[in-house]
């Protein structure tokens, strides 16, 4: 503990040492503070309000839940929501079994190990509309790589973006691309598990198989739980693909959620229905959040934790 | 002694107060009299200069001409007026539409069509038809193309003034007809569409018969908004009863007529592309690719030049007849327009009216920016202008632009009274006919119902 000493003659602060090491751990958080209720909890608050108007931002009216109720019976909502649920109950999923399997690969001792590592994880540092665009011209029916590569194997490779059937997986592929990110926290997870754990299990006698179901998976759960749960938030706000390649078509087969807000937003000038419709998007992602979250107790092991 | 060590602590703690205090000295609110926030000059007083801003959306290479024009002509013309001339970023839609809503927007910019007539509608737009019928006279208005002049009334407002023209023309790869060894089109317009299917028939078959598997006679972009309802005219079809109308007739039989056309030679014969084929480019691009023997496309002498040169030989050609003999296609309302909240409102419509007056028009738009001007008066100096500028531009018959002028046969788009409800259906339905063929064009008769229920709904 911290002797302090005072001068002789100087005077007494009013304020406690518990009191103004308060102060300073929220003089110290403040810049982070401000952020969130200037940028995020001020515009969530605001764009609740515009939601409970009829509004283009140039002139307001007040219409209560109205934007909320239309919603239940906008077709293109349900047809966005089936599109981004396709989507990401897909593309989640596989993700992290990809994600794990090139984990499992790269944890193995094999020469240029690190090289691997980096090769794989590489795709996911490019994001965003760069990574659209090139997978525009991969996804080509004509002479894209994807197809080429197909036609190789005999098989005549679909329309991609210009199917309504194949648009979305084939922004599924393109998500997966991405897999180098998780696949290094698997990596880091798989090289937590305490060697002794597959020691005691090979002696019980565990095979390979038993030993990656029993041990593996269950000592990475934390790791699957972190990574299904970002991937569900983050799928569900889908939008730079749809935006850049097919502008929600072909015949709305890629109209994501998040594209078909910023349409009604921007293109169409209701913003109190674009804000309803966030709004909405924001809840079906914590339902699904809460419904991950609760389910986690019974399959998230933690090392050392002792279940009930 | 003892000697006052700053700890860690105590340095934390002053950076955080620092910090917290330069964040709320810039959130701030400016004082009475300090300089608004664009950084722009303060309102200048009477008789001083004036500055406008102009969003120009011309290109970077471009917009040093644009500011040298308007810092020699206009200038001299209004010594009290300076234009700051600002590229346009990307995304410069929602941009500009979140400076409005701060009210902090320009005073002119550059936009079409479907862009006025939404931004009309919420009344974010000068209506400039007091300043016309004050400062042009008769000669003057009347040396505009009436598509344009007329279409650039929304709504009962002049949303601004033309700014170029672009016509759709049939733009002819040279190259490939004598390679393949079919006739060009007749020059003087004189061709039907059953020439056009012919043609398109004769190439596609002499490239498969060479085993050339990547080249189609044409390429029409049928699933495009603006494109496809040219065709449906020329079979004597409408998209809409009328300007601003509730019923939808691409179920009436021209409608469906026309479209059958297109989709046949797309999706049954494929003698034009379909969009997968090559690579979802756009028409010249197909051409400079050597994917296509014609494209009914824009019409942008300069900057076609420039993409075909050492490529491909090429030429303009009009769009043929329909079954019954009409001839149309898109003449753009291209247009600069004065924001609603302009603080000066007099200054902006001079800087206006000299941009789509004949001084700018033939240094920046015509010897510029090589794009057809939008006065009747300059087109045959165009010609010659952008023939100097880009010799090669004389085996190429750019007097079919004065014709498709001269005929009159430029339209403005179509107009229901609910746009954007329209567009949400006719769109995905064009996209699943015309792009990925998935139905064939009966599949409107269902989406007109759609059009129709939506244009008369709450």
């Amino acid at each position: 503990m911290a002797v302090q000493a005072t001068a002789p003659g100087a005077k007494r602060g009013r304020m406690s040492q518990r009191m103004r090491d308060n102060i300073a751990g929220f003089l110290f958080i403040s810049p982070w503070l401000l952020h969130f209720f200037a940028l995020i909890a001020f515009a969530m608050g605001y764009s609740l309000w515009i939601s409970l108007n009829e509004t283009d931002l140039f002139t307001w009216k007040f219409t209560g839940l109205a934007n909320f109720t239309r919603i239940w019976e906008d077709e293109l909502f349900w047809k966005s929501l089936r599109v981004t649920a396709y989507y990401t109950f897909t593309l989640v999923p596989l993700g992290i079994v990809i994600a794990l399997s090139i984990a499992l690969l790269m944890n193995q001792k094999v020469a240029g190990q690190g090289l691997w590592r980096t090769l794989y994880y590489l795709p996911s540092v490019v994001q965003g509309v760069a990574v659209a665009i090139l997978w525009g011209y991969v996804l080509n029916p004509r002479f894209g790589l994807l197809n080429l590569g197909l036609e190789r194997l005999g098989i005549e490779g679909p329309r991609w973006l210009f199917s309504e059937t194949w648009a979305v997986p084939g922004f599924i592929l393109m998500g997966l691309w991405g897999a180098g990110g998780a696949m290094l926290l698997y990596l880091a997870g798989l090289q937590g598990i305490p060697t002794a754990l597959y020691e005691a299990a090979e002696i019980d006698g565990a095979n390979s198989w038993h030993r990656f179901w029993y041990v593996t998976i269950p000592m990475l759960t934390p790791t699957i739980y972190f990574n299904l749960l970002i991937n569900i938030i983050g799928s569900f706000q889908v939008f730079t693909q749809a935006y850049v390649l097919t502008q929600g078509g072909p015949n709305n087969a890629t109209l994501t959620q998040v594209l078909y807000l910023y349409r009604k937003g921007f293109q169409d000038f209701q913003f109190g229905y674009a804000s309803a419709l966030a709004w909405v998007l924001f809840l079906i992602i914590m339902l699904f959040t809460i419904l991950v979250v609760r389910s986690s107790d019974s399959w998230v092991h933690y090392e050392g934790e002792v279940k009930k | 002694m003892q000697q006052q060590r700053l700890t860690r602590r105590d340095f934390l703690r002053t950076s955080a107060l620092a910090g917290a205090g330069l964040v709320l000295v810039a959130c701030a609110p400016a004082g009475p009299g300090a300089a608004p926030a664009t950084g722009s000059e303060a309102a200048a007083p009477a008789g001083e200069m004036v500055e406008i801003r102009f969003m120009s959306r011309a290109g970077a290479e471009n917009n040093v001409n644009a500011q040298k024009v308007l810092d020699e002509d206009l200038v001299a013309q209004h010594a009290g007026i300076k234009v700051a001339v600002e590229a346009a970023p990307d995304g410069w839609e929602e941009k500009l539409l979140a400076q409005m809503v701060a009210g902090e927007a320009v005073d002119i910019f550059e936009a079409w069509g479907n862009i006025f007539f939404n931004w009309t509608e919420r009344d974010l737009l000068l209506d400039v038809q007091s300043f016309v019928d004050r400062d042009l006279t008769q000669d003057v208005v009347d040396d505009y193309n009436t598509f344009q002049w007329e279409g650039l009334v929304m709504r009962g407002k002049r949303v601004g003034m033309p700014k170029y023209i672009n016509l759709m023309t049939v733009c002819v790869n040279v190259d490939a007809f004598e390679k393949y060894g079919v006739e060009l089109p007749p020059e003087d317009g004189n061709w039907t569409h059953d020439d056009y299917y012919n043609i398109a028939k004769q190439l596609t078959e002499a490239a498969r018969a060479e085993g050339n598997e990547g080249f189609w006679g044409g390429w029409k972009p049928m699933w495009n908004w603006d494109r496809f309802w040219n065709t449906i005219y020329m079979f004597g079809g409408k998209v809409v009863d009328e300007k601003y109308g509730k019923v939808c007739l691409l179920d009436q039989p021209e409608a469906q007529q026309a479209m059958q056309w297109v989709y046949d030679i797309m999706w049954k014969d494929n003698f034009w592309a379909q969009p997968a084929q090559v690579e979802n480019n756009w028409g010249h691009a197909n051409i400079a690719a050597n994917f296509i023997g014609y494209a009914e496309d824009g019409t942008y002498p300069i900057g076609m030049a420039r993409q075909f040169e050492g490529i491909v030989r090429w030429d303009l050609r009009h769009v043929p007849t329909g079954p019954g003999g009409v001839r149309s296609v898109l003449g753009t309302t291209d247009a600069w327009s004065i924001t609603g909240q302009t603080k000066h409102p007099e200054e902006a419509w001079k800087v206006l009216s000299f941009l789509s007056g004949p001084t700018y028009q033939d240094k920046q738009i015509v010897a510029q920016e090589g794009i057809i001007p939008v006065l009747k008066s300059r087109i045959a100096t165009f010609i010659e202008t952008v023939r100097t500028v880009r010799p090669s531009l004389e085996e190429v018959r750019l007097e079919t632009i004065q014709e498709v002028l001269d005929w009159g046969y430029a339209e403005d788009s179509f107009w229901f009274d609910k746009q954007n409800a329209a567009n949400q259906l006719i769109v995905p339905a064009l996209e699943k006919v015309f792009q990925i063929g998935e139905a064939g064009p009966e599949y409107f008769m269902e989406i007109a119902q759609q059009v129709n229920e939506a244009q008369n709904a709450a």
